[in-house]
């Protein structure tokens, strides 16, 4: 029944997968000189400017083709999750707000997301924050928003509406993995929910080394249910367990002699290069399932941040081996 | 009779150099004559700022169309009327600053009066919280500026999102703390939270990053908490009298407002009409390109009111409508009187530009076999009276009904029944006694439908110059011929009007059929498929047809069934009327009558208007003519205008 219902979307990417970026392009990618090159292969490679926004917006614009090939409890956790561009716009709008930047110019910055129901250039448009909390009304972003709008109004600063933004969208999101069918609920665990518990891993650790945060705040704005990382992980964190260990919980071990800082950027690569071998190896068999799904999708944004590193690296001057050092692609 | 087929359309394209075409797409779109279809020459693109501006128009309808709401001023004007235009000339870009900034200063007031507004309520929720409050304190009897020096613990009081009850309380857990919730409403969940003075920052801490809002026990809240509310509570009567106050300003603001608020919506929103075609018009250097259909009746019209509108010449290009190759929208300028009909064939499709309009013959004859089915001067009274009814509410629909409740009268008089009585000798024939003679006038008027259908065909490939339909197929020459043959000959042959010779005819047409796809081939160099594949197609299809004009034809006996049906049911309901509820059954059992009866024979007399009549020569497929209007929908935009 499996393969019936995923025969058209495993059609569908068989065909894309070729568009991906291959090593040969990868090849000439890294060995060109400049980040105006790299830009320039990239047009010629995938049609649109090798700008984060344009990039990011062409992944939606796919996923949202693939969504109506799935079938329908699948297809709910996938559009969920294509929401993360709506979310990375919003978070762009807040800060466009906040900090008073020109609305064409802050306009530019946005993924152009075909399917979006929200308003973009209203939102853009809008005096204050909680001008744009009144206009997202109607959507499912206002009510987060509004539970953090007190809290911005008394900091001054934008973290508690983008925190709410990322617990509002990551909490549905793994509420809809959980009422999957039992296989298509670990296929989306192998991919998104790995994803998602090294990333609370990250969050938790980021809040406590950077953000200088308590436990209880530590814990407050942290997924309380996110996989192998839940609310036990983050609990021995808020308390202080040194990174190594709870890395190694996952797998990943850290070099001695890192220090915090270095080790979590360290373990961000670790991870983003296991889920890449993961994602290959699951593109490698038939894929009448979602994990198939969420692979390519993985793929999609594994390519586009690499990208994005190469072009940076190339403007910051670094050598080839150094750029491919940070990045995710391995071969 | 322009409204038996589409009007004839042109293909225009209208060459206009920048300046002139904010003036001159205005005039066109208020013309509403122009079907604009995209295109996209080599080396012409679509512009962005235009884009911008029209999402810019957009966003501003919906805060001025907001702003009306909400002060619940006369609403946007989406049907169109002579005052709804607005009345100086319409130049979306500069305007839209003026626009912008007159919304902008309505906007300020407006906001200020809702700014009071919620500021009132939040009041009274942090009042109503206050109170909740209070209310849990009653059992402790003590007084509440006691409870505000408390020197070894922390009480607190406020809202948070319902989401994040529990996960404070897990944030809590390094503590000994009390957390209660209280009531929950619109996601938000009232909580009491306590622990120890020593731990009051950490318990501040957790509550704050769960977005907890604080409300402490209301400063004029003192004594004990019986006394304390009482005071609460005249308090809250104050704010509510405050809110009503505030709640009548609306209608003051409204009136002062209402008007200038629907000027610069209709304002807005055409000028957002203008910027949205805009959008569309390809640009090649100083020069824009409109191109669409414009009815070749009204071109002189059209062409004289853009070089009035520019301020340059503006080159026009006209070509003549190739509908084999491009998809013409159809307009059909229909009677006032038949539009309340014009669903009749709508609600299946739209005729397409080559296309008869079969409107009027689908009413007439809708009509008849209705008032056939249905024949009863009293129920043919009540539909015409719901129908009236309705009409008076303005649902066009009442139209339709009451016309089949007029032609149920007049079957009514011809059967000589009311509600279901014989009360007046039958001008024609009783359904249930001349059971015979109504089906087989039933199945007569089916065959005249039928060849009407036939006729119609002919019609539309002729039109069309589809000649392998025109010949070849069922409803075509060859096709007509066979069903007169079947029909016509079979039944002079059993009468001994027609000689035996003449059923020769009927194999002969059927090879013709047949063999339709390699003889389109031969004589008209269409494509068909392998002889094999045409041949075992062609069976297939003759032998549908053949039984179709069988079947198609008796379909229409269901007239007569239904006619003696309906005499009979309400036969069946008078003679169940008697004794002391006799009228209630009457009265049920009328409205049954009318009411499901009414329902289904519609629905009959719609089948076989769709599959039997349609099916000969109704294709469909018409792209609904849609011109670019400064009115939501246009004018017409249906596919019919009304003359």
């Amino acid at each position: 029944l499996s393969a019936l219902t995923y025969s058209a979307v495993q059609g569908n990417i068989r065909a894309r997968l070729a568009r991906l970026l291959d090593r040969s392009a990868w090849t000439r990618l890294i060995e060109a000189g400049t980040a105006a090159e790299v830009s320039a292969l990239i047009e010629q490679e995938h049609g649109v400017a090798a700008r984060l926004p344009a990039l990011q917006g062409r992944i939606a614009a796919s996923t949202h083709t693939l969504v109506r090939f799935l079938p329908r409890s699948s297809r709910e956790v996938v559009a969920w999750y294509n929401r993360r561009f709506e979310i990375e716009n919003l978070k762009a709008v807040l800060r466009a707000i906040h900090y008073q930047v020109d609305a064409r110019r802050a306009g530019d910055a946005l993924i152009p997301i075909e399917d979006s129901s929200v308003r973009w250039a209203d939102l853009l448009d809008a005096q204050s924050i909680s001008a744009v909390i009144e206009r997202l009304r109607g959507s499912p972003y206002a009510r987060p928003l509004e539970n953090a709008l007190e809290r911005y109004q008394q900091d001054g600063r934008l973290f508690p509406l983008e925190i709410a933004l990322d617990l509002f969208y990551f909490q549905k999101l793994v509420r809809l993995m959980e009422s999957l069918s039992p296989n298509e609920a670990a296929g989306a665990r192998r991919f998104l929910g790995r994803s998602i518990a090294i990333q609370n891993l990250l969050w938790a650790y980021r809040f406590r080394i950077y953000g200088q945060m308590t436990p209880e705040q530590i814990i407050n704005y942290t997924l309380h249910r996110a996989f192998e990382a839940g609310l036990d992980t983050v609990r021995r964190i808020a308390l202080g367990a040194p990174l190594a260990v709870e890395a190694g919980r996952f797998g990943f071990k850290v070099p001695s002699g890192l220090s915090e800082v270095e080790a979590l950027t360290g373990i961000e690569i670790l991870a983003g290069r296991e889920l890449w071998r993961r994602a290959i190896a699951a593109l490698t068999r038939p894929l009448f399932d979602l994990a198939g799904v969420l692979a390519y999708l993985w793929l999609l944004d594994a390519e586009v941040r690499d990208v994005m590193i190469l072009a940076e690296g190339k403007a910051m001057g670094l050598s080839g081996p150094e750029i491919a050092r940070r990045m995710v692609r391995t071969a | 009779m322009s409204f038996l087929a589409p009007e004839p359309m042109l293909e225009s394209n209208f060459f206009v150099l920048e300046p002139d075409l904010e003036a001159v797409t205005a005039a066109l779109a208020g013309m509403e004559l122009l079907h604009l279809e995209d295109v996209a020459p080599e080396g012409w693109a679509t512009s962005g700022e235009w884009t911008d501006l029209a999402h810019r128009y957009s966003a501003l309808t919906e805060r001025l169309a907001g702003m009306i709401q909400e002060l619940q001023a006369r609403a946007p004007q989406r049907k169109p009327s002579p005052e709804s235009t607005p009345d100086s000339p319409l130049r979306p870009s500069p305007d839209w600053r003026d626009i912008e900034a007159r919304t902008a200063m309505i906007e300020t007031r407006v906001h200020a009066w809702r700014k009071r507004l919620e500021q009132v309520d939040v009041e009274a929720e942090k009042l109503k919280l206050g109170e909740a409050q209070v209310q849990l304190l009653v059992p402790l009897d003590v007084r509440l500026e006691d409870l505000r020096r408390l020197e070894y613990q922390t009480v607190t009081v406020g809202i948070m999102p319902a989401e994040n009850v529990g996960r404070v309380a897990e944030a809590l857990f390094q503590i000994p703390f009390i957390l209660i919730p209280l009531e929950t409403r619109k996601g938000r969940t009232l909580v009491l939270a306590a622990c120890s003075t020593d731990h009051a920052a950490i318990l501040d801490r957790a509550l704050k990053s769960a977005f907890f809002e604080s409300s402490s026990v209301p400063p004029e809240a003192f004594g004990k908490p019986e006394e304390a509310l009482a005071a609460l509570r005249s308090k809250a009567r104050e704010i509510e009298q405050r809110r009503r106050e505030i709640e009548d300003e609306r209608a003051k603001l409204a009136y002062e407002l209402s008007e200038d608020l629907a000027r610069l919506w209709r304002r807005a929103d055409a000028c957002g009409k203008i910027a949205e075609a805009i959008r569309r018009f390809p640009k090649h250097g100083e020069v824009f390109l409109i191109s669409g259909w414009v009815p070749a009746s009204d071109i002189e019209k059209v062409r004289k009111t853009v070089q009035a509108a520019a301020g340059h010449p503006v080159a026009i290009e006209v070509l003549k409508a190739d509908p084999s190759r491009q998809s013409v929208p159809s307009l059909v300028r229909a009677p006032r009187w038949l539009a309340p009909f014009e669903e009749l064939v709508t609600t299946f499709w739209l005729a397409s530009y080559n296309e008869l309009d079969p409107t009027l013959i689908v009413t007439i004859s809708f009509l008849i076999m209705y008032g056939m089915m249905f024949g009863d001067i009293g129920h043919g009274l009540m539909l015409l009276l719901v129908g009236l009814w309705l009409r008076r509410r303005r649902l066009d629909f009442g139209v339709l009904v009451a016309a089949a409740g007029a032609s149920g009268m007049l079957f009514g008089l011809l059967y000589g029944s009311a509600f279901g009585q014989p009360v007046i000798s039958a001008r024609w024939l009783r359904p249930l006694e001349g059971m015979w003679t109504i089906l087989l006038t039933a199945v007569a008027g089916g065959v005249v439908l039928l060849n009407i259908g036939f006729a119609m065909n002919l019609i539309n490939a002729w039109r069309a110059r589809d000649w392998p339909r025109f010949f070849l197929e069922k409803n075509g020459i060859a096709g007509i011929a066979l069903y007169w043959a079947l029909l016509g000959g079979g039944v002079g042959v059993a009468f001994g009007i027609l000689p035996k010779s003449v059923l020769l005819l009927i194999p002969v047409l059927c090879t013709v059929l047949w063999f339709r796809e390699p003889l389109a081939a031969a004589f008209w160099q269409r494509h068909a498929p392998p002889l094999g594949e045409a041949l075992v197609t062609g069976f297939f299809e003759l032998f549908e047809a053949v039984t179709g004009y069988a079947s198609n034809s008796l379909s229409f006996i269901r007239l007569g069934a239904f006619a003696v049906a309906h005499e009979g049911l309400s036969g069946l309901v008078v003679s169940y009327s008697k004794g002391p509820w006799g009228w209630l059954v009457l009265l049920a059992g009328t409205f049954l009558v009318v009411g499901f009866e009414g329902v289904i024979v519609g629905i009959q007399a719609l089948r076989l208007e769709y599959y039997e009549f349609f099916g000969r020569f109704f294709q469909g497929r018409g792209q609904p003519f849609i011109p670019l209007s400064l009115h939501t929908g246009g004018r017409h935009a249906s596919m019919a205008v009304r003359t």
